[in-house]
């Protein structure tokens, strides 16, 4: 047969009908195998994190009006499959502004989340990835790519003077403070 | 707007040729079902592969993390069961296509020159597809995957000279563990698949170059592939798929057993049905061994399988004479009948056979039930990092049955049996546990018809003592002065019986015991010299006391666990224990096994 013969036949429309057939039953076969690879596969987009309060530091610890304070978080997490008793979460920084009174920054830079540092010498946050600077407030400083000052976390001082910090993590890259859980 | 740019791209690529010797190549004789087979199978490869890599996002190569990711899909993932059963049913469905396509080219001779090494190709995709399904069966890492792949990787080990360096490759050292899974995974995901497209780009090629070997006689005038054959392919891909689906509802999606034990033998682990008849040669080891030189198993796991694969192999070069098709035929049907004889008898002594399905039935509901409670704590408490094995490890429920099996069965008996519904395999000569704590534990123990028989104490020194020993006093009071006793001092026992069973603080009983706290209150007092005289010999929650068991706290967590620790301490039996050892203070049993015994015992396990 020559390649550029159209194939033979006496009834197109019969050979239409056919076709139609081959593909509506071949789309029948793969809907399923698709269609649950498309759900398992979009199933990230319907999960969350949880907020939780974890226990810090105490007040003792933090001298009032002294220099924020890195703390690694720490808390039981389930991770897909497995639940860890102890798992570390992110990290913050802590100041004690008043006697009972401390300021949390989650310490993931809100332009795409890298961790930023306290520079001591400047008295200012920074963060070494793209050079945005925060003020000990948190507000953005200068020049900084970031879109929005560092995400302050609900602090809990409860009895004992235990500080306790309601974790979570915010879309980076947008002025607005928007949850991700 | 289109026409220009396909115009272009056909320029570039030449696909409107393609294309068209793709789909309009000529079927002499017409389209016909006989060859629909081709075309399932490779719509069941790509399934598999849409599928497979779809289950890779999910999937974690590890022993503590394998089920655990299985297990988080089948439950946690909308759809992940399903998934899942799709891609292990269309593996199964291959095994028959993969058997059907094979019979109508040997059949229809199209495995004759000049298309041998096409027919070559092809049993390399059988072999790839058995070696595919091999290697999916371990990724689960359940009891099933686990003990059949140890069989399937001690059998490489007999192949001569590199046998044991085989099996040390695949299984990633001499212990199964992250290696094992991680190399299975990698040729499984991996080596395999890739191998699998390349013969299938072989074989679909050389296929198109030598056409269709058509069925003589030619019946009807000659189509095109397309539509004609596509149709009838198409309706057979729906029919494949709708049977996967079917499966998949019927069985609720692919079998997740417990997690694999490596301590915990799983004596029905079987491998996948199309496996069973080589399973069922070894069976036949003995008789080779006995028979032939060489060794049985050389026999049964190198020479048959090794002599099908090479009558297989050499079926395109007997059949080029009409003599050798028909035996290369007579071969193939006798080789069938032969592989569906050894099946039907595998799956005969397995579910039919008294001699081995009972030992079967009982060792795959143990499994289930298993399965059945990690499922359950996973979802209660979370899998910790140690993975889901140690769910069941620390879980009375599980492990009491089978301490008790062990340690404790040869005297006592549970519910008649040895805790795990197994008949006693000794003369019980201690009491039934089963009710330990509760009411009708303690009637049966005070009912003079038995406390002398077997459930309780009719096989101890307690019954019958040793020359020269007097028989316990408990005994001669149940057997000579409960029977006359007059009605006040029948309802004085059965207040008793309610206090010192309160004792036991069970939480099955918790309701009654609150609904009957007066009885229970007066029960306490007819304990004592105004009552039974109970107090005469037993203390009781701090007063009397004498040679019996302090009653004080019966049956409670801490008196069982005291108990089983030491009987011989004078709070229980004192010098008049009678042979229980002291399984704490002998270190017989650790204090977190006695404390799953007890919990089990009391029946306060979730």
């Amino acid at each position: 047969m020559s390649p550029d013969s159209a194939p033979p036949d006496a009834t197109p429309r019969r050979e239409f009908l056919k076709s139609a057939a081959c593909v509506a039953l071949g789309g029948c076969a793969l809907a399923a195998p698709v269609g649950a690879v498309v759900v398992v596969l979009s199933h990230p987009m319907h999960s969350k994190g949880t907020p939780q309060p974890v226990k810090l530091t105490s007040l003792a610890a933090l001298p009032l009006h002294g220099p924020p304070r890195f703390y690694q978080v720490v808390a039981e997490r389930r991770d897909a499959w497995t639940k860890f008793p102890a798992n570390a979460i992110g990290a913050v920084f802590l100041q004690r502004v008043g006697e009972s009174e401390v300021v949390a920054f989650n310490a993931s830079c809100p332009h795409l989340g890298c961790a930023v540092e306290f520079r001591t010498e400047r008295g200012c946050f920074y963060c070494p990835c793209h050079d945005s600077e925060f003020a000990r407030n948190g507000d953005v400083r200068g020049q900084s790519p970031s879109r929005r000052g560092l995400d302050t976390l609900p602090v809990e001082v409860r009895e004992g003077g235990e500080v306790w910090v309601v974790f979570e993590n915010f879309k980076t890259g947008v002025a607005e403070k928007i949850s991700l859980a | 707007m289109i026409r220009p740019l396909l115009d272009w791209l056909d320029d570039r690529t030449g696909y409107r040729k393609l294309t068209r010797e793709a789909l309009y190549e000529n079927i002499p004789g017409g389209s016909r079902w006989r060859y629909v087979w081709g075309s399932t199978l490779t719509f069941a490869i790509v399934v598999q592969f849409v599928t497979g890599v779809a289950l890779w996002f999910g999937y974690s190569a590890s022993a503590q993390t394998a089920w655990e990711s299985i297990f988080y899909l089948e439950t946690q993932v909308p759809g992940g069961w399903l998934l899942r059963g799709i891609h292990h049913y269309t593996a199964q469905l291959m095994v028959p296509l993969l058997l059907l396509h094979l019979m109508q080219v040997v059949i229809d001779g199209a495995y004759r020159a000049p298309r041998e090494l096409n027919f070559w190709f092809g049993l390399g995709l059988l072999g790839l597809t058995l070696g595919l399904s091999l290697t999916g069966y371990l990724l689960p890492w359940d009891q099933k995957g686990f003990w059949a792949t140890k069989v399937a990787t001690n059998l490489m080990a007999s192949v001569p000279f590199i046998g044991g360096t085989l099996q040390k490759l695949v299984i990633g050292g001499s212990e199964y563990g992250h290696h094992t899974l991680t190399r299975f995974f990698a040729l499984h995901a991996g080596v395999l698949p890739a191998a699998l497209v390349l013969f299938i780009a072989g074989h679909i090629a050389l296929f198109r170059k030598h056409g269709i070997t058509a069925r003589r006689p030619l019946r009807r005038p000659d189509a095109k592939f397309w539509p004609d054959q596509v149709l009838k392919d198409a309706i057979a891909c729906v029919a494949v798929a709708g049977t996967v689906l079917a499966l998949v509802w019927w069985r609720r999606g692919a079998e997740l057993g417990a997690p694999a034990n490596p301590a915990e033998a799983y004596s029905a682990a079987r491998p996948d049905w199309y496996f069973m008849a080589l399973f069922q040669l070894l069976k036949f080891q003995d008789w080779f061994q006995q028979h032939l030189p060489g060794g049985g198993l050389l026999w049964c796991v190198i020479l048959i399988p090794g002599a099908i694969a090479a009558f297989l192999l050499l079926m395109p070069l007997l059949g080029l004479r009409k003599a050798g098709h028909f035996c290369n035929l007579a071969g193939l049907w006798v080789g069938l009948g032969f592989y569906g004889a050894f099946t039907a008898m595998a799956y005969w002594h397995d579910l039919g056979d008294p001699k081995f399905a009972p030992q079967y039935a009982a060792s795959v509901a143990l499994e289930h039930r298993e399965a059945a409670r990690v499922k359950y704590l996973a979802t209660k408490h979370g899998v910790p990092p140690e993975g889901a094995l140690a769910l069941l490890r620390d879980d009375a429920l599980t492990q009491a049955p089978k301490l008790f099996a062990a340690k404790c069965a040869s005297c006592h008996s549970y519910d008649g049996g040895d805790g795990l519904g197994r008949p006693l395999a000794d003369t019980q000569t201690a009491a039934e546990l089963k009710g330990w704590g509760r009411r009708e534990w303690l009637r049966m123990f005070m009912d003079p018809a038995q406390i002398v028989t077997g459930r309780v104490w009719g096989g101890t020194a307690f019954v019958h003592p040793p020359l020269g020993k007097s028989r316990s006093s408990m005994v001669d009071y149940v057997l000579e002065e409960i029977p006359k006793f007059t009605p006040g001092q029948q309802a004085m026992l059965e207040r008793v019986i309610l206090a010192v069973s309160a004792e036991a603080a069970l939480p099955a009983q918790r309701a009654a015991d609150t609904r009957d706290a007066a009885l229970i209150e007066q029960g306490r007092k007819d304990f004592g010299p105004d009552g039974l005289n109970c107090a005469d010999c037993h203390e009781f929650r701090g007063e009397g006391g004498g040679k019996g068991c302090d009653l004080t706290g019966w049956g409670s967590r801490d008196w069982t666990i005291g108990i089983t620790h030491n009987p011989a301490d004078k709070r229980f039996y004192g010098r008049r224990n009678d042979r229980m050892p002291a399984f704490g203070e002998k270190g017989e049993l650790s204090r977190p096994q006695i404390e799953m015994l007890a919990d089990w015992l009391r029946g306060t396990v979730e």
